[in-house]
């Protein structure tokens, strides 16, 4: 490859030969091809002219200022060591109120029931104040889908609308006996 | 001329500045202070600024060519460096690891200030004898502007090379380049100055 009429040099192996690194045969090449010969002197010039580019040095108070100045905002600093511990403060401060969070979600109080929930199911054939079963069912507060799920449906309209017709007259008569039942305590009383 | 570079000749012959420790092994006193530093002892610290504020403020002054910005950038290096020591472990240099961190504050500075102006057009810098005839400070006035106009890689290199004196493998470290490219973003960097001012053609 480097024997080659075409080839040339990179920049990195041109830099190495300002530097004055071992050349591996780099400098032969220059010392006989003008092209490189010129990239290397420009490169040259560039770096008396980069030397020429002093900058300004502060007068020594300025230094005295500096560290005053640096000293008053690292005061503002909390210390490399005061962060050290109190990492592991934070990271239980942390862990703590996670677990408060998780507890209070899962003691989060039941929605209270809508008016749909306390009216009277239609199903009752006494006044909801003297039929005992309702009264209990109630006081467990069943959603529908619970009473549902009980009956292995996912609610009671559900329920009564999977009847057969034969269970639907069943249940009639059952009501229907329920009702005359109720006539004739109210009678005898 | 052996192990010294010749661009580090030139420029000490003409500047004599001091450059920063270049040794990749960290210096003892950096160390001690280090660690004094990571157990809480703020004064260590202000060791290590008293021991570097004025190369980190020299770098930060080539990169942003004024003095207050150049204060500010030096003074939020360190404050950086202060939050962070924590996490240094030592596998670089102090000086390297805080170069870089002023390198990055300053490019961080440039990048929210106003967008690099790339290469200028050679035909508005001043001609060859114009510059010969401007007052000295003018002159470096205007090879730290032409500085300025590099881009950021490539200026970069240059000052930490050229004005800081590290080795190539430091400033590769501290760019995040490898040396191959450092050598060659030194060398792009070097034509590109020539070319912005306006020495294109003079030899």
């Amino acid at each position: 490859m480097r024997d080659s009429v075409d080839w040339h040099p990179s920049p990195g192996e041109l830099m190495d030969v300002l530097d004055g690194a071992p050349d591996h045969g780099l400098r032969a090449h220059v010392a006989g091809c003008a092209a490189c010969r010129a990239r290397l002197d420009e490169a040259r010039q560039g770096l008396r002219l980069a030397a020429d580019a002093e900058i300004p040095d502060p007068p020594p108070v300025y230094w005295e200022a500096f560290g005053r100045k640096l000293a008053g905002r690292l005061e503002n600093e909390p210390a490399t060591w005061q962060r050290r511990r109190m990492a592991p403060a934070l990271v239980a401060a942390a862990v703590c109120v996670m677990i408060v969070g998780a507890l209070l979600l899962g003691r989060r109080p039941k929605p209270t029931p809508t008016p749909h929930d306390t009216s009277l199911p239609q199903w009752s054939a006494l006044p909801a104040g003297e039929d005992a079963g309702l009264m209990v069912l109630q006081a467990m507060d069943p959603t529908d889908e619970e009473l549902g799920a009980a009956a292995g449906c996912l609610g009671v309209a559900e329920c009564l609308a999977g009847l057969s017709e034969e269970e639907s007259g069943a249940l009639a008569e059952a009501l229907r006996d329920d009702l005359a039942g109720g006539a004739r305590m109210e009678t005898e009383l | 001329m052996t192990a010294a570079t010749l661009g580090s000749a030139l420029v000490l012959a003409s500047t004599g500045k001091r450059g920063i420790p270049s040794s990749a092994r960290m210096r003892h006193d950096d160390r001690e202070d280090v660690l004094a530093c990571q157990r809480g002892e703020r004064e260590a610290f202000e060791r290590l600024v008293e021991r570097y504020q004025r190369d980190v403020y020299r770098l930060c002054y080539r990169y942003v060519n004024n003095h207050q910005d150049a204060d500010d950038m030096a003074q939020e290096t360190f404050l950086r460096a202060y939050r962070a020591i924590r996490a240094f472990r030592g596998d670089s240099a102090f000086a390297t690891w805080l170069y870089r961190i002023a390198v990055n504050t300053c490019l961080n500075f440039r990048a929210s200030r106003k967008p690099d102006p790339g290469l200028i057009d050679t035909a508005s810098a001043g001609s060859p004898a114009v510059l010969d005839d401007l007052e000295r400070e003018e002159r470096f006035r205007l090879v730290r502007d032409a500085v300025q106009r590099l881009p950021d890689k490539q200026r970069a290199t240059l000052i930490l090379k050229i004005y800081h004196e590290l080795t190539h493998e430091e400033v590769a470290a501290i760019v995040g380049s490898s040396v191959g490219t450092v050598k060659a973003n030194l060398f792009h960097a070097l034509g590109n100055l020539r070319k912005l001012l306006g020495l294109t053609g003079q030899k």
